[in-house]
């Protein structure tokens, strides 16, 4: 089966003033379609570069990234802009929804930069299935931070693609009830895969 | 989904977005105001000089359109010679004194018989026709705008005149005062500013107007029946200048005004930004989004624009009765046209500054 994601010799150098920081150093792993993974360690070791870099919000300094077979390191900036649009989801640490937005805005606006429109049956599913359809016209500032997480997932899962997660919460291995997502426990230093889930495909 | 987005943005932060809708709205009213007062202004004095009926007017050689503005005054025996001419029913001198005390106005010096044959007379709404020296006839509007009546004292140009009638409105100007006295008063002893003429019949207005201008060469002769077309901005010496230039400020104030709020609004949505591209948006959404959001925000500005340029002209008309403030479609039009091309592109940096945010930055952004 071909990895639907895939790194080889990943780094990722920060530059502070003259001297290079690196926060990647030649990463390598694959994730199969299907898996779900787990990116565990310390603070400072690299896990949110990795994630911006093979989620494609960061261009990596060497080494090659594949999803679903595309080089995201070949890509011009605007062709991984496409393919964060069809093929990646972020939930991010801190949710990051847009407060003016109420939640449903929140998920229906990732279908919009989809591009094909809302999609009313997609919607529910995802809605329904994280236990939302409850909270809908409230804004995240009126929402528990559960529900705001569940926001974050359901804009991750509404549009077609490769979930990623980026929590520490998941990073670090809590378990979580009714997003699907893997549980895990222990630390570990640099990033790992680990787990697997059935991905926003299944939907 | 982007309109939501838009209206929601816009509600998000209602104080900006009302500075910001005012801004643009002070900009469409000063727009649509200066031009409605200029146009207006010309207009109204247009109707006045074409409502006192004459066929023709005479000026000397140089003068303005503008008649308050002209020059030197001519000898009034020209007065005879005019009479003298073919087709030439009436001739009335009149000598016009410019006054800027307790108002701007054009005062007329006329001698009452003549320009009644010229202009078939005043409607006198109260009083009578001047018989002394010191007689006042006073139009309707300034009559109210001054608050005078029959038989009041008032001071012009250092002099006290009475008040013997109040006439209406639309001969030429709001007051009148015998010919004789207002020489006195300028020193313009046995001169007049204008000649007005009256022909035998209409169709004679061209061969009158060729007699004088073979009899008198270099002297000012405008056909009446064509003053109102003259009467324009471009006309007056600086006053397109003058509107332009009001335009360019009204233009710079939204401008900036719409920059700054635009230029806060991504600052403070910066993580919002971040969000959005972490969503596949690309540069082309973020800029449609923020220039949307601008323009959204002019539209509101232009309609409470159009609605302040209305409340300003009726306080304005409540207070000086005699002012004319022109409102048309077409500057209501054109007033929003450089509004919204204004916000445009006030909004344009920002918006350009937004789609070039590096997402992971963005995201990082407290």
């Amino acid at each position: 089966m071909e990895p639907i994601l895939k790194t080889e010799g990943l780094w990722k150098l920060y530059r502070a003033g003259q001297v290079e920081v690196p926060a990647l150093r030649g990463v390598n792993f694959e994730v199969l379609p299907g898996e779900s993974v787990a990116v565990m360690g310390p603070s400072g070791c690299g896990k949110s570069s990795l994630l911006y870099v093979i989620g494609g919000l960061a261009q990596a300094t060497r080494g090659h990234v594949l999803v679903d077979g595309n080089d995201l390191t070949e890509l011009s900036d605007a062709a991984r802009t496409k393919l964060r649009r069809h093929k990646i989801g972020f939930v991010f640490q801190r949710f990051n929804l847009l407060p003016t937005l109420t939640a449903k805005g929140n998920i229906a606006i990732a279908q919009f930069i989809h591009g094909d429109g809302f999609d009313p049956h997609r919607f529910d599913v995802v809605t329904k299935m994280l236990g939302l359809e409850g909270r809908l016209h409230h804004k995240p500032s009126e929402l528990s931070g559960g529900e705001q997480q569940r926001v974050a997932i359901a804009r991750a899962l509404v549009a077609e693609g490769i979930p990623l997660s980026k929590s520490n919460q998941w990073a670090s291995g809590r378990r979580r009830s009714n997003s699907g997502f893997p549980s895990d426990a222990g630390g570990g230093s640099g990033p790992k895969a680990a787990g697997s889930r059935e991905n926003r495909r299944a939907l | 989904m982007m309109g939501e987005l838009v209206v929601r943005n816009l509600l998000h932060r209602p104080l900006r977005t009302m500075v910001g809708v005012m801004a643009v709205a002070v900009e469409v009213a000063l727009v649509v105001l200066i031009v409605g007062l200029t146009s207006g202004l010309l207009t109204e004095t247009a109707k006045r000089i074409e409502g006192i009926g004459a066929d023709i007017m005479l000026q000397p050689p140089a003068a303005s359109i503008f008649l308050g503005f002209s020059g030197s005054p001519m000898p009034i025996k020209i007065g005879d010679k005019l009479a003298q001419m073919k087709y030439v029913q009436a001739v009335a001198p009149a000598l016009l004194q410019f006054n800027s005390t307790g108002g701007v106005e054009v005062i007329y010096g006329v001698d009452s018989e003549s320009f009644r044959a010229v202009s078939g007379g005043f409607v006198f709404l109260q009083g009578h026709d001047m018989e002394g020296p010191d007689d006042l006839l006073v139009d309707d509007w300034a009559a109210k705008a001054k608050h005078l009546k029959v038989g009041d004292t008032y001071n012009l140009l250092n002099h006290d005149w009475h008040v013997v009638a109040i006439i209406e409105h639309g001969k030429g100007a709001r007051l009148f005062v015998p010919l004789p006295t207002l020489q006195d008063l300028v020193g313009a002893h046995d001169k007049a500013s204008i000649f007005l003429l009256k022909c035998t019949r209409p169709e004679h207005t061209e061969d009158v107007t060729e007699e004088i201008r073979a009899v008198l060469p270099g002297y000012t002769v405008r056909p009446l029946k064509d003053f109102l077309s003259l009467m324009t901005s471009t006309n007056i010496p600086g006053l397109q200048t003058f509107i332009d230039a009001m335009i360019a400020l009204a233009i710079a104030i939204g401008l900036l005004v719409i920059f700054l709020t635009m230029y806060t609004t991504v600052i403070e949505r910066t993580r919002d930004i971040g969000v959005l591209k972490s969503l596949g948006a690309n540069r082309s959404f973020i800029v449609r989004a923020l220039l949307t959001e601008s323009a959204a925000l002019c539209i509101f500005g232009i309609a409470a624009g159009v609605g302040l340029s209305y409340a300003a002209r009726a306080a304005f008309l409540a207070g000086f009765p005699t002012l004319s403030i022109l409102i048309t479609r077409d500057w209501i039009l054109r007033a929003a046209g450089i509004a919204l091309g204004g916000a445009i592109i006030g909004a344009s940096y920002p918006a350009w500054l937004a789609s070039r945010k590096d997402p992971v930055e963005a995201l990082s952004y407290d």
